[in-house]
């Protein structure tokens, strides 16, 4: 209630014409951000968290502007006001606690070293996905779920490099493609027209 | 690749080894992941097209079609020698108004099979869907065959606007990788004079061979009839 007075109290006397300086990334591309908020981050006041609970019904406690600026999803619930900071957690059914946690990490982390160079930042995507398929299809899930671009982007990627210059056969083993789904007659028409691809 | 959401776990009878669980993802997402694919390698689109129906559904996708390299497409006479996957992809790509496919058809249809009404209403389209190539040579062939003023303006215009967003250069890379000591069956008209500046004032008009600099050239007229000169030396015949 406390840092709601202070933000109106702020929004008060700021002049309008500063919200178009205010901008934002948030998923991938540039929103208006209040200007108050900026204020009140560089005023040092506390950041706002909000709770992230996952399929395991596991509450996490995030810093509000880390999920805004990653995820399309939570930005929208934040500014329509369908979020409560009070009262509400955001039920994330579909996501379970570890793949919440990681997901929470690529944002903490891209928020707070956007600054990093280039190599760094890719040394350090390259570690994140470093995990089994089923967690990288999890990841997957996720990122399509609250819409966090740059994340979605990086795990494309990273299954394009899987596919790479792999054969059919390669393909089917790494995806675990037991039932390709062709009829016999198909399967051997393909491999008539592509002999070199399997 | 073998997750699988905790919902699908726990409901149902059917044995999972029997699901293909490929489709737990949407279809929008493989037919993202098949774009990137197909912007990389058309050989590897292929392989993720004949690895399962899943993958080849998301892989044949418009989406995918319009974004593919052209890259290891060979190019222009080749054309006609292309495999039977490799021309149907080629008009898939087409069909979907892939820029480079485009290019690479008008290409053909001009200097191969010498179409040239054809060839630039391919070159004009290709150039309208974005490829920058496809305008630098439809710019230059409307100089070359200036089959009238509003057509030698229309390609002054062209290049001028290529010239002045820096890619003249690259345009120029472009074509000549491809029409290095190629022999083409029709080959643009050489006006053998200046087609676009007809100025007598032009003070630039009787020295532009000894202009090293063009940057210092003001008469974009003039400008275009000396890239027309540069386009035409790129052809060399046997």
């Amino acid at each position: 209630m406390e840092l709601l007075c202070i933000r109106q109290w702020i929004s008060g006397l700021l002049p309008t014409w500063l919200s178009a300086w205010c901008i934002k990334p948030v998923g991938g591309a540039l929103v208006r951000q209040e200007p108050e908020y900026i204020l009140l981050a560089l005023m040092g006041s506390p950041l706002k968290k909000i709770m992230l609970c996952s399929s395991e019904k596991e509450i996490f406690s995030v810093e509000e502007q880390v999920m805004v600026q990653h995820s399309v999803i939570i930005n929208n619930m934040i500014e329509d006001g369908s979020y409560n900071h009070e009262e509400s957690k955001i039920p994330l059914d579909c996501v379970d606690s570890k793949t919440l946690k990681k997901v929470i990490d690529y944002c903490t982390h891209h928020t707070h070293h956007h600054n990093d160079n280039q190599e760094d930042l890719e040394a350090w995507d390259a570690q994140f996905l470093n995990v089994d398929s089923n967690g990288l299809y999890d990841l997957l899930m996720a990122a399509n779920y609250l819409e966090i671009r740059n994340l979605l982007d990086l795990i494309y990627g990273t299954i394009k490099n899987m596919i790479k210059g792999k054969k059919i056969d390669e393909i089917r083993r790494i995806f675990n493609i037991k039932d390709h789904g062709f009829t016999p007659e198909e399967e051997e028409q393909n491999r008539k027209e592509y002999p070199h691809f399997y | 690749m073998a997750g699988s959401s905790k919902t699908n776990r726990k409901k149902g009878n059917v044995p999972i080894e029997h699901e293909c669980q490929l489709n737990l993802l949407p279809r929008d997402i493989w037919v993202r992941i098949a774009a990137k694919v197909a912007s990389n390698s058309i050989h590897d689109l292929f392989n993720m097209q004949v690895s399962c129906k899943v993958f080849l559904d998301a892989a044949s996708s418009e989406a995918v079609y319009q974004h593919a390299t052209m890259r290891v497409i060979l190019l222009v006479s080749f054309l006609f020698y292309l495999d039977r996957s490799k021309r149907r992809f080629l008009d898939h790509c087409i069909e979907a108004e892939n820029a480079d496919a485009i290019l690479r058809l008008g290409l053909t249809e001009y200097f191969w099979i010498a179409c040239r009404g054809i060839a630039m209403e391919l070159l004009a389209r290709a150039s309208t869907e974005g490829s920058v190539e496809a305008g630098y040579l439809f710019a230059m062939l409307l100089l070359c065959d200036h089959e009238d003023e509003e057509e030698v303006q229309r390609g002054v215009e062209m290049l001028e606007f290529i010239r002045t967003s820096g890619k003249v250069e690259r345009c120029r890379e472009f074509f000549a990788d491809i029409f290095w000591e190629r022999w083409v069956d029709e080959r643009p008209s050489d006006p053998r004079h200046a087609v676009a500046c007809w100025s007598t004032n032009c003070f630039t008009r009787s020295t532009m061979a000894d202009v090293n600099d063009v940057s210092r050239v003001s008469c974009v007229h003039r400008l275009a009839d000396y890239n027309v000169r540069v386009f035409l030396e790129m052809f060399r015949f046997y």
